[in-house]
């Protein structure tokens, strides 16, 4: 009977699919002195194409997905047709407005659209613009609509002559306003550490919860392995020592492996801590040793996540260390929630590891199962 | 008893076809609304608790009984692209209505008994997860989130019964609930006629 229910439960999984994390543009305005105008704007320009936006965490949730997901399939100069056809409604929706209202006009300068790769990444590409600063411009606003996506943008100030540069603070725009006004005249403030510290916390947090469903599972298939707090405490300890590991590691550049290779490896370490907490009968130092190196892989993931940010030149340690503990927080969070919504009901309960550890386990397991397979793009053949 | 069923079986007949939507929070993604939806859906609130309450309550191994429910359940789950009842809502609140019943009067039902309710309780709760506006891959997703959370959300009716039935106040206790769910059910039948009768 519990096989069928798990066959049944795989059913269910065997359509569920993980595309592509829907992520912010990044943009960043450059200003020379002489009031010549670069823009570098980092976004998919897939979504741009399928109006793919922050609205939906995952591209597969989007009505026109499969649109999306040709697109995604397309070689850098094929994609750059549909692009060259959009150019003018981009420049149209765009605006880059001084104090005085005057909006700048902005021409596309360049576009670099990456090689294919790995599809189950977001191919982010590179669209250069460039206007000219309306003589007596005391500052800019930036407007990118909402219908394209969450965004953050910045300012460099530049005197080319004096080999001189500020970069404003980032603005993490997430509703269907322009930017605040970046001032030109005076040099760019730079932001309190204390905001440092909470915007990489917040980061690290939602990195984790909600939006790290594979760290999740990871995190509960660590939970549902012993109901004593031992077991627990020394696998959580493997696998935070590990993550901030590769995490500090790879955002320093020091590592580097390629998403083709770790994002199927995350997935199978879930696959894997799922069947073992049905079949195994202690805790052994193989399975802590396996956590550690799945540890190191999850790390290399947070990593990935932190280069779609950007990291602070002047806060680099604070921002990197404030992320790792916003991802620690968010990791508590999931085993105090399991805690405090599972185990501390039903962990006295005779049934408890027939209705609850094995069956969320095996649910985890198939999930990470499927997760791998697609990632490596098997479960299209 | 029998006359007691028989009245709260002829009113619950009265009760049409409901018009719960079954939307979406926005911002959410499709898996946490699936997750949450059985909190925000009264008839399967009701059923999932009052079914916990039954189970908990039965006195011999439930194992099949409960793994009976949760198979129906996601049978029902895997039949929702077929529509093929309109009514489950109304089905839902006749249901909880008629287990109230069980769980007010403290009834131990035979095995058999029990499996065709938790059968019926759990297809019916599949039935009538269909996700509204939703596009086929987010409908996994919420299908997938629903089916956790009811999962999850009959494990504590069924640990309260169990717990509490070593002391009269404690089955009183039960027994209450049982009797106010009942009413519950009666309510949100009533307001939907209203709400039928006058649209």
């Amino acid at each position: 009977m519990r096989l069928a229910f798990l066959l049944l439960f795989l059913c269910l999984l065997s359509t569920a699919s993980r595309a592509d994390l829907v992520k912010p543009a990044l943009i960043e305005i450059n200003v020379e002195a002489s009031g010549a105008i670069h823009i570098e704007l980092r976004a998919s320009i897939e979504a741009l194409l399928t109006g793919i936006n922050g609205r939906y965490k995952n591209t597969k949730e989007a009505p026109n997905a499969a649109e999306y997901d040709r697109f995604r399939a397309l070689q850098s100069e094929q994609l750059a047709l549909p692009f060259e056809r959009f150019k003018a409604s981009l420049l149209e929706q765009i605006t880059l407005t001084n104090q005085a209202g005057k909006a700048i006009t902005l021409r596309v300068r360049r576009v670099d659209i990456p090689e294919r790769g790995y599809i189950k990444v977001p191919r982010i590409s590179l669209i250069q613009l460039e206007g000219t600063l309306p003589p007596d411009s005391q500052s800019l606003q930036w407007y990118y609509p909402l219908s394209f996506g969450d965004y953050a943008v910045r300012l460099r100030q530049i005197d080319k002559e004096k080999s001189l540069w500020h970069w404003s603070e980032w603005q993490w725009i997430r509703k269907n306003h322009a930017s605040e006004a970046f001032v030109l005249h005076k040099i760019a403030q730079k932001k309190s550490l204390i905001s440092v510290v909470k915007h990489y916390i917040g980061l690290g947090f939602m990195h984790i919860f909600p939006q790290g469903m594979d760290h999740i599972l990871f995190i509960l298939a660590l939970f549902f392995f012993s109901t004593q707090l031992k077991p627990l405490l020394l696998q959580i300890t493997m696998f935070t020592l590990a993550h901030t590991l590769t995490l500090g590691l790879s955002v320093t550049g020091i590592i580097s492996l390629p998403q083709t290779i770790v994002q199927p490896l995350i997935a199978l370490s879930i696959a894997y801590a799922g069947f073992e907490n049905v079949f195994a009968k202690g805790l052994y130092n193989s399975r802590l040793g396996l956590i550690f190196i799945f540890g190191l892989l999850h790390g290399i993931g947070f990593a990935s996540a932190l280069d779609d940010f950007g990291m602070p030149t002047d806060a680099f340690m604070i921002a990197l260390i404030s992320f790792n503990i916003g991802v620690e927080l968010g990791q508590l969070a999931i085993i105090l929630g399991a805690f405090l919504g599972l185990s501390l009901w039903f962990y006295q309960r005779p049934w408890y590891r027939v209705r609850v550890i094995i069956p969320l386990s095996l649910l985890i397991a198939f999930t990470g199962l499927y997760w791998t397979l697609d990632r490596l793009e098997l479960t299209n053949l | 008893m029998k006359n007691q069923l028989s009245v709260l079986l002829f009113i619950s007949s009265f009760i049409p076809n409901t018009a719960f939507a079954h939307g979406v929070f926005k911002g959410l993604s499709s898996f946490y609304n699936g997750l949450l939806h059985p909190l925000f859906s009264p008839p399967q609130l009701f059923v999932i608790i009052i079914l916990g309450l039954f189970l908990g309550q039965q006195t011999y191994k439930k194992n099949t009984a409960f793994f009976s429910f949760a198979i129906a359940l996601i049978i029902g789950l895997l039949l929702t692209p077929f529509s093929i009842t309109n009514h489950s809502e109304s089905i839902l609140l006749i249901i909880t209505l008629t287990v109230s019943t069980l769980v007010m009067l403290k009834q131990k039902i035979p095995l058999p008994f029990a499996l065709l309710i938790m059968l019926l309780g759990g297809l019916f709760l599949g039935l009538d997860s269909r996700p509204d506006d939703l596009i086929a891959t987010e409908k996994i997703a919420f299908l997938l989130g629903n089916a956790v959370a009811v999962y999850l959300l009959i494990l504590y009716p069924i640990t309260l019964a169990e717990t509490f039935n070593n002391a009269f106040w404690k089955t009183t206790f039960i027994r209450i609930l049982g009797s106010w769910l009942a009413a519950s059910a009666l309510m949100v039948g009533m307001l939907t006629l209203i709400g039928h009768s006058t649209n």
